[in-house]
């Protein structure tokens, strides 16, 4: 990130604070096993439904297992599912994209007919449609996850390298005698990159509501599995009494998302200034 | 203009038929014997063999196919294997209640967000643009099952103002409907402040309001026609993620709706039922789309296609 675009992107308090929050995220994340010392999986019947106290600073679920550790230990799985799938996803539909928008004509045709197909589906029933033939799990909630947004970054990569294969830099390239590869790697791919970046970021946040969608749907990650989606669903069998026990992952879910948009909001505004308000 | 919505409805043709295909090809991509899994690993031979006859799994590819598309577009899913009863049946009984709760999250979504977006445009950078794109925002990250949850707690549980499970009377649409469309008031209200942002930049407006023009008229009757037209295309696609998104507020407020459907058949494994449902949902979808691109056209003549 040069200068330029770093100062337009600190100018914006909100994206900020959502990188802030994203940066926490990730380091709980990693370092989870090393701020608490108890097992998300240690059961404790005799505790059940603990309100929060000082030894359960959020309170305990349906089977006595301390909420705060199984939150931290909730953050790596969603930060590992939702990390993963939009990586996969991102690599399958910017390759994809490239060779559509790059090479047109009948390649294109077949890809974006394709790309057509797939968005006819509403992309929670595709990941459902996948994970039905898939089996439940871990892996095959990122595989979902992963392919349904394969279209989606495959369509956007293939308008920018359209817009930018014209330009006179990239014939000039030609013209020298680049390679098709070199010219699309050293030059569309980097140059598609900022786009690229933002959609990534706020693919993420779609990533995650989309996998604790399913994981609360019974679909997704299985217990015991600490996954925000699925704890949320444990808790809201008792909602009148230990309404905490839901709303914790609730709020968890709900400020990554938010974190993760106003990241992509302000990456956006940063690195293309002419999308703003777009 | 009728040779263009007939084009239109021929162009869907193909769509139908891909998805159909995929929708059927499912049962053969489960990795494992598909019959195996319905009726699990210990299931008699005989049941095993006899379930095969009944799925038709015992022809070539395409005439299962070809049989598949038959039945479907005479409504015959076959018979869900945990209910025992045809799965057209089910789905009758069900298709109203989510075809009522989208329809009824796209309308509050459209007004409420088109609303809001109007709000936040003509104030644009001012405090109440800033507080409404937060809100709409936040309304886009809050997942919607954990917003009906939320709703349940405070109408249902304290203040009792609302029923929180089951839909036997019109009251109790009004939680479903709100929470299912939440999310696509923030994503409309985005979508018609950049719209009219757009459009109160343009040539006409200043032309209008250097004639003197009030500002509610230059607002409602100028801008706001303009700007609408892309917020119906939103419209369309926020239709077919609320149809798919419906399965989570049936389960959160145990409604018998078809999304519910779906999730219990994948649960079950009762695979009639999933390529009923993951049909029936995406047709819709490709069908609203359809209308929303026809009026699109009626509503904005300067779209050539």
């Amino acid at each position: 990130m040069n200068s330029k675009v770093f100062r337009r992107f600190i100018k914006r308090k909100s994206s900020v604070v959502g990188g802030i929050i994203i940066i926490i995220f990730i380091l709980v994340a990693i370092f989870g096993p090393y701020l608490t010392s108890r097992s998300p999986l240690d059961i404790d019947l005799r505790n059940t439904y603990q309100q929060p106290s000082r030894n359960n600073w959020l309170g305990t679920d349906n089977l006595g297992r301390d909420t705060l550790t199984r939150l931290i230990y909730g953050a790596r799985i969603t930060l590992i599912i939702s990390f993963t799938s939009v990586f996969l996803g991102t690599l399958v539909g910017l390759v994809l994209g490239v060779i559509s928008g790059y090479y047109g004509g009948f390649v294109d045709t077949v890809l974006m007919r394709t790309t057509d197909i797939l968005l006819a589906f509403p992309g929670l029933l595709l990941a459902i449609a996948i994970v039905a033939i898939l089996g439940s799990g871990i892996v095959n909630t990122m595989l979902a996850i992963a392919f349904y947004s394969i279209p989606y970054i495959a369509r956007i990569v293939r308008g920018v390298v359209i817009s930018i294969k014209e330009l006179e830099y990239i014939q000039a390239c030609e013209v020298i005698g680049c390679s098709n590869f070199t010219t699309i790697v050293s030059h569309i791919i980097p140059n598609s990159m900022s786009q690229v970046i933002v959609n990534t970021t706020l693919n993420l946040g779609t990533a995650i509501l989309t996998s604790s969608a399913l994981s609360f749907l019974g679909l997704g990650v299985q217990p015991p599995h600490p996954e925000w989606g699925a704890m949320l669903s444990t808790a809201r069998d008792v909602m009148r009494t230990t309404p905490i026990a839901a709303l914790i992952p609730g709020v968890a879910i709900t400020l990554v998302v938010l974190s993760f948009s106003l990241l992509g909001d302000g990456l956006r505004d940063a690195l293309d200034p002419k999308l703003k308000n777009n | 203009m009728s040779r263009y919505i007939i084009g239109r409805l021929l162009s869907i043709i193909p769509v139908l038929f891909i998805v159909s295909f995929l929708v059927f090809l499912m049962l053969h991509l489960i990795p494992g014997d598909p019959v195996r899994n319905m009726l699990g690993l210990h299931a008699p031979p005989a049941a095993v063999e006899e379930m095969t006859k009944r799925l038709g799994l015992d022809k070539p590819l395409h005439i299962q196919y070809f049989d598949f598309l038959q039945k479907a577009a005479r409504g015959d899913f076959g018979i869900s294997i945990r209910t025992k009863q045809p799965v057209i049946k089910e789905i009758r009984d069900r298709y109203p209640y989510t075809i009522k709760l989208a329809i009824g999250g796209t309308i509050f979504a459209t007004i409420v967000g088109v609303l809001l977006g109007i709000i936040s445009a003509v104030n644009q950078n001012k405090l109440w643009d800033n507080i409404l794109m937060v809100l709409s925002l936040l309304s886009v990250s809050t997942p919607s099952f954990f917003l009906a949850l939320l709703a349940i707690l405070f109408f249902s549980l304290y203040l009792g103002l609302f029923p929180s499970i089951g839909i036997q009377s019109p009251q109790h649409y009004i939680l479903p409907i709100l929470t299912l469309g939440a999310q696509s008031v923030g994503i409309m209200a985005r979508m018609t402040r950049s719209a009219m942002l757009e459009v109160l930049n343009q040539d006409y407006i200043r032309t209008s309001r250097a004639k003197g023009m009030s500002e509610r008229v230059i607002i409602y009757s100028h801008a706001l026609k303009n700007a609408l037209i892309p917020v119906l295309t939103v419209i369309g696609l926020r239709f077919g993620g609320l149809l798919a998104g419906s399965a989570l507020i049936e389960s959160v407020f145990g409604i018998r709706g078809i999304g519910r459907f779906m999730i219990d058949g994948v649960l079950n494994r009762d695979y009639p039922v999933v390529q009923a449902t993951v049909l029936l949902i995406a047709s819709t979808f490709i069908i609203i789309n359809l209308i929303v691109d026809i009026l699109y056209r009626v509503v904005d003549p300067r779209i050539k296609y």
